[in-house]
């Protein structure tokens, strides 16, 4: 068998074996490479290090079980800086129907509700139906919007939203997500009340978000688990993502091997259509 | 004890799906169908409590207002009686055009007058002098009138290219996103006890590959 002919042979099964490899073995045997941080990710992190006790957060999340492993990571290592920081108000909203079990996952994880007291220092408010026409409510007045928070408490009956109206009242707001709310945000709270506003997104979704943190429209974006990785690095609390960046990188170059394979035999094979 | 059940059942999940990349098989249908319908149940209690608590709540409150809304949304369902199919048309139209006037404010300002102030940057580092280059470039490969493509000769070929650029990383991106998914399925699946369902599920492949050539046999 010539070398064209072994390179022209469909390798399906052993291409998937190798990627598993790639991934498995460095995540049982961690190598520890280093993690680079990224500006994009560094801008949030030196934004929410600048924030004062009476400071609001808001955090939109669209994860869902699609974008978990990517988006969650990020969330969980954001939620934990924010909780850090004395007397910041946190306030929780999903733009998704998943939302409200992975916010509460996060809260559980993070032990907030025994490190902080809810409905004075932090607040769920769930899923809200409506894409940008329920984040313009949000933005315009929650009050109006919305009888009760995702555990069924009256709104008026929270202490923390005496003073929050809507986005006039919201430092940051910090969307998790794949899909359009991002830009809802962008439309409602940035360009309307002029609220500072960074994205945590998938990979796929990141190229489209660099066209507005270039042009100063977002003030951060955490980029997929690798973004999820440099975060956990920063706040000193490595988590899933920083375990996976060593897989992440040997299957990265498991794939320019495979790149670099597959045009030695297009061109090899005397470039056939 | 249910975290075990729980941990054990979502790896279990989790390689019934995986099961694809051996072939189309029952065990991948189940994990997939359980998948869609978890999620749709979830979705439709999620619906309901929104009408709950965005609409009815607040008529109970005296908002009569609301039953506007409520009664446009009961119309979306006259979609499927032919005889008064006109009247949904209305709860559509009125849909889209609140969506339309809520986006057109935002968009214009954040996608066109926020670009074009983002755009134009000092031309004092290189990665500015690269940025502007490149829109220009690659605003004129858009440019279709004959006379300014001659006059400009090579640029918008430039442009192409850095679109070519901006599309491997859009692909590359891509494959990093696909490979997180996969990092993440692997937390689950690798620690001890779910670890040892890998064999379990591999040993029933192997069984099912075996049994198969017997048959073709």
């Amino acid at each position: 068998m010539t070398v064209t002919e072994m390179l022209g042979r469909n390798y399906k099964q052993i291409i998937y074996l190798a990627l598993f490899a790639s991934l498995a073995i460095p995540m049982i045997n961690p190598i520890g490479l280093p993690i680079p941080i990224d500006k994009t990710t560094a801008d949030i992190y030196n934004k929410i290090e600048t924030l004062q006790p009476g400071d609001v957060v808001v955090l939109g999340s669209n994860i869902g079980a699609a974008i978990y492993a990517e988006v969650y990571p990020q969330y969980v290592a954001i939620m934990e800086h924010v909780l850090r920081k004395d007397g910041v108000k946190l306030l929780l909203v999903d733009h998704g129907t998943e939302g409200p079990i992975f916010t509460e996952r996060a809260l559980q994880e993070l032990n907030v509700y025994n490190r902080k007291t809810y409905g004075v220092d932090f607040v769920h408010l769930g899923f809200i139906a409506g894409g940008e026409a329920a984040i313009a409510g949000l933005c315009r007045d929650l009050h109006a919007l919305l009888q009760v928070d995702y555990k069924g408490n009256s709104i008026s009956s929270l202490p923390m939203l005496d003073d929050i109206n809507g986005a006039q009242d919201f430092t940051i707001v910090i969307d998790f997500t794949a899909s359009a709310d991002s830009q809802f945000w962008l439309n409602q709270a940035y360009a309307t009340y002029g609220t500072a506003i960074a994205f945590g997104l998938t990979a796929v979704k990141v190229p489209d978000a660099y066209a507005y943190y270039t042009a100063g429209q977002i003030f951060g974006i955490v980029e997929s688990l690798k973004g999820a990785a440099g975060y956990e690095i920063l706040i000193n609390r490595p988590g899933i993502a920083a375990k996976g960046m060593d897989a992440q990188s040997i299957a990265h170059l498991l794939y320019i091997a495979l790149v670099l394979l597959g045009n030695l035999a297009y061109y090899m094979g005397g470039r056939k259509e | 004890m249910t975290d075990l059940i729980m941990a054990l059942g979502s790896t279990a999940l989790i390689l019934m799906i995986y099961t694809i990349l051996y072939r189309e098989n029952p065990a991948f249908r189940i994990g997939e169908h359980l998948m869609v319908g978890a999620t749709v149940g979830h979705a439709v209690v999620l619906a309901i409590f929104q009408i709950r608590d965005l609409a009815f709540l607040k008529v109970q409150q005296g908002q009569i207002l609301y039953v506007v809304p409520i009664l446009l949304g009961v119309a979306l369902y006259l979609q499927f009686y032919r005889a008064y199919k006109h009247i949904a048309r209305v709860a559509i139209a009125f849909m889209l055009s609140v969506g339309i006037t809520l986006s057109a404010r935002g968009l214009i300002s954040v996608n066109v007058i926020g670009q074009i102030k983002g755009a134009i940057v000092p031309l004092n580092s290189v990665q500015n002098i690269v940025y502007t280059v490149g829109v220009v470039c690659v605003l004129l490969y858009f440019v279709y009138e004959e006379r300014v493509s001659k006059a400009v000769g090579p640029v918008p070929k430039v442009g192409r290219w850095l679109l070519m650029v901006t599309m491997g990383a859009y692909f590359a991106n891509s494959i990093m996103g696909r490979l997180s998914i996969v990092i993440g399925t692997l937390n689950t699946v690798l620690p001890a006890p779910n670890v040892y369902l890998i064999p379990v599920a591999l040993l029933i492949l192997v069984a099912d590959a075996w049994t198969r050539s017997k048959k073709n046999q």
